[in-house]
């Protein structure tokens, strides 16, 4: 049997689409996908809406019997170089929240998080240095990577995202 | 958890660590086979190795033997005068004989004073005189006597300050000194370091009277027993005995001259002994032999070296043998008669629980895999369907029939759109089979194809997302304004589509190629988990449906 070794492979990434944005984030962290295309209510039947104690929260839901948070990008992820500027990246109001698929990360709270986004694909890989501008770095350093001729920045979930979710209140 | 499984192996747990024993043993009986034989091969051609003659004009001086006879006699002003008298006398070594050579070695090895200088210079002009001597025996003696001679300097000394340490050694060890023999009680912890502290007076004593001490040998197991029995007194076991008095005495041995040189004084004297018992060794094989020393010599040195040679080639065997020994172990252990003995063998728990998570996933990713594929059917039937409708597109031409061409760009958006749709529902499905793939640590092969397949996916959905936003622009112009820039739309709209149906085509390659892995995938889990404890029922649950699974 092969020796499972995830250091001597590459890393396989995971593309999330959010209107003009792309995020790439390393597929381990993922740990399930939806795509919920008529499901999501505009009049914001089913999901909790940004009322109550749940500021700043885009949606709630519940997967396999724990809540979900679904949180902005901002909110989430870390790029390479530093946080998200929330004014950039976080463009939709929660209420405009249109995104098809759903994607959950590999939580390690009672609680997980998530994001709705328009588009998710992957896992895909990337060659080590397609572009030669890297310069052999691990991509993981890199600040973005280059796939289906698209330019994907490259984030990480932010150390305890689930921090304080439930306490913030308005 | 574990203990149930530990209980599951137990009865084969001793049969393998039975087997493992005797295969290490075996392995480090050869591996001590291995190092004594590169020993004796080190050995052999390290005595061997042919010392290049000392050459004549740094001979010091021939000193005539009887004058040496007695070295202990002999003054520093002796040595003066020899050097003098060796500076001026610069002339080649006189030709010496076997026999000679023997008798004076003889005479320089019965007692000698190795703390006298003139030892060393009468050593130095023996060296330089069997320079004249050929044959091996004579390189042997030579060397060593090099060797002897470069311990001049550590041994030296040892007389130049035995007069400092009979001083100190009076001191402590007479009447009214802390270690006098008298007063130490039986139970104290110094009785272990007085003891060689009086023989060591005994022989500086005669160091100081300029004469040859009994045996060096006892000297350097003195020196020896002092820094051992000094250690001793290190132990943290005596520390609850050492009051300050006797924390007085530890420093003024560690104050003793003889005590700070003892380790440099043991080494030297110790390779003096060495070196002196083998020049004697060395002395009586000379005149053994001394015809054969000549002649026989280089046949002798070539055998030697074809000794050490052979020793060297069976240590190398030994070694190799060891390494393979090992090697067959482990393999038999891992590719053992039969699976059983595989997955009894290897209580790793680490791989026992990999297999029982990819069996636990097992049924989500035939799940998810059967449905990808026959979304894949699906989507690859709507792909030839739109490849019809576009190719119907040329057929009417312009000005003919407006309302039927706008019909079939409409419908071929409408076919376009309820694609992408279908591709997003593949597109979960297929991540989900990545996720599920990569959460039961699959086999490389087996992730790489849902890459791949993934991959592909991709593709297709840019293409066909091109295609869509083709088509609205299509629609949009040929809702509008004129027709004139329909061809080239439709020409466009061909190109994509063709390219869509080739890619579809190739695509469906994937899927069997990501079937049959998945079935591989399947096989093993299944024989796996019939082999190991308590999951039989569990993998036949699920082992028939990937061999129902039609190929997309």
């Amino acid at each position: 049997m092969t020796p499972i070794n995830s250091l001597a492979r590459p890393v396989r990434w995971f593309g999330l689409e959010l209107g003009d944005r792309r995020y790439a984030i390393d597929f381990r962290s993922v740990s399930t996908v939806f795509y919920q295309p008529a499901e999501m209510p505009k009049e914001g039947t089913a999901p909790i809406q940004d009322r109550g104690p749940f500021i700043g929260i885009r949606g709630l839901m519940v997967h396999e019997g724990s809540p979900v948070f679904l949180l902005d990008p901002s909110r989430l992820f870390t790029a390479v170089d530093g946080s998200l500027d929330a004014a950039l990246h976080d463009q939709l109001s929660p209420d405009q929240a249109s995104g098809k698929w759903i994607v959950i990360f590999a939580g390690d709270s009672l609680s997980n998080v998530g994001i709705r986004v328009d588009r998710a694909s992957g896992p895909f890989k990337v060659a080590a240095d397609p572009t030669g501008t890297a310069g052999g770095v691990d991509p993981s350093y890199q600040k973005e990577i280059r796939y289906l001729d698209q330019d994907w920045t490259v984030v990480r979930l932010r150390p305890n995202v689930a921090e304080g979710l439930q306490g913030e209140s308005a | 958890m574990i203990m149930r499984r530990l209980t599951a192996f137990a009865s084969d747990d001793s049969s393998v660590r039975s087997i493992i024993f005797r295969s290490r043993l075996i392995s480090a009986v050869l591996f001590l086979v291995a190092v004594i034989c590169f020993a004796i091969m080190l050995m052999l051609s390290g005595s061997d190795q042919p010392q290049p003659p000392a050459p004549a004009k740094q001979v010091v001086g021939i000193l005539p033997p009887e004058k040496n006879k007695a070295p202990a006699t002999s003054a520093p002003a002796t040595l003066e005068t020899a050097t003098k008298s060796g500076a001026a006398a610069l002339q080649p070594a006189q030709p010496i004989t076997a026999a000679e050579a023997t008798e004076q070695l003889k005479a320089r090895f019965t007692t000698p004073d190795y703390f006298d200088p003139a030892l060393y210079v009468a050593l130095s002009t023996l060296k330089a005189r069997l320079a004249t001597l050929p044959g091996a025996e004579s390189e042997a003696i030579q060397k060593q006597l090099g060797s002897l001679v470069d311990l001049e300097k550590r041994l030296t000394p040892v007389r130049g300050l035995s007069q400092t340490v009979n001083r100190e050694l009076e001191l402590l060890l007479s009447k009214g000194g802390p270690l006098f023999k008298g007063i130490i009680p039986s139970a104290s912890p110094f009785v272990g370091i007085s003891e060689p502290l009086e023989k060591l007076r005994a022989d500086f004593l005669a160091i100081q009277a300029k004469k040859p001490i009994d045996s060096l040998k006892a000297f350097q197991v003195s020196l020896k027993a002092l820094i051992e029995a000094r250690d001793k007194l290190n132990d943290p076991k005596l520390a609850p005995e050492m009051n300050d008095r006797r924390k007085a005495i530890v420093a003024r041995i560690d104050a003793l001259t003889v005590m700070k040189r003892a380790k440099d004084w043991e080494s030297a004297t110790f390779a003096a002994v060495a070196i002196s018992s083998e020049i004697n060794r060395l002395s009586n094989t000379l005149t053994a032999a001394p015809v054969a020393a000549t002649t026989d010599m280089p046949e002798i040195g070539i055998s030697r070296e074809m000794i050490s040679r052979l020793f060297g080639v069976l240590g190398f065997i030994a070694l190799v043998l060891s390494i393979l020994e090992i090697a067959r172990c482990d393999r038999r252990l891992l590719h053992g008669v039969s699976v059983t003995n595989m997955d009894s063998a290897i209580t790793n728990s680490n791989r026992y629980d990999a297999l029982q998570r990819a069996n636990e996933g097992l049924p989500y990713l035939q799940l998810a895999a059967k449905q990808v594929s026959e979304l894949g059917v699906q989507l690859i039937a709507t792909i030839k369907k739109l490849g019809a409708t576009v190719s119907s597109m040329e057929m009417p031409k312009a000005g003919a029939a407006e309302q039927q061409e706008l019909k079939v760009l409409v419908d071929t958006q409408y076919r376009a759109r309820e694609i992408l749709k279908s591709f997003a529902v593949m597109k979960e499905q297929s991540i989900r089979l990545s996720l599920a793939i990569a959460q039961t640590n699959a086999e490389t092969a087996v992730t790489d194809l849902s890459d791949r397949l993934s991959d592909s996916i991709e593709h297709v959905e840019s293409i066909t997302r091109q295609l869509q936003q083709e088509l609205d622009v299509a629609v949009a112009a040929q809702m509008t304004v004129d027709r004139t820039s329909l061809p080239a739309d439709a020409v466009g709209l061909k190109r994509d589509a063709e390219g869509l149906l080739m890619v579809a085509s190739q695509w469906s390659r994937h899927f069997d190629r990501l079937n049959d892995a998945l079935t591989d995938l399947d096989q093993l889990l299944t024989v796996a988990s019939t082999t190991g404890p308590k999951s039989d029922l569990g993998s036949d649950r699920f082992s028939d449906s990937s061999a129902k699974r039609e190929p997309a």
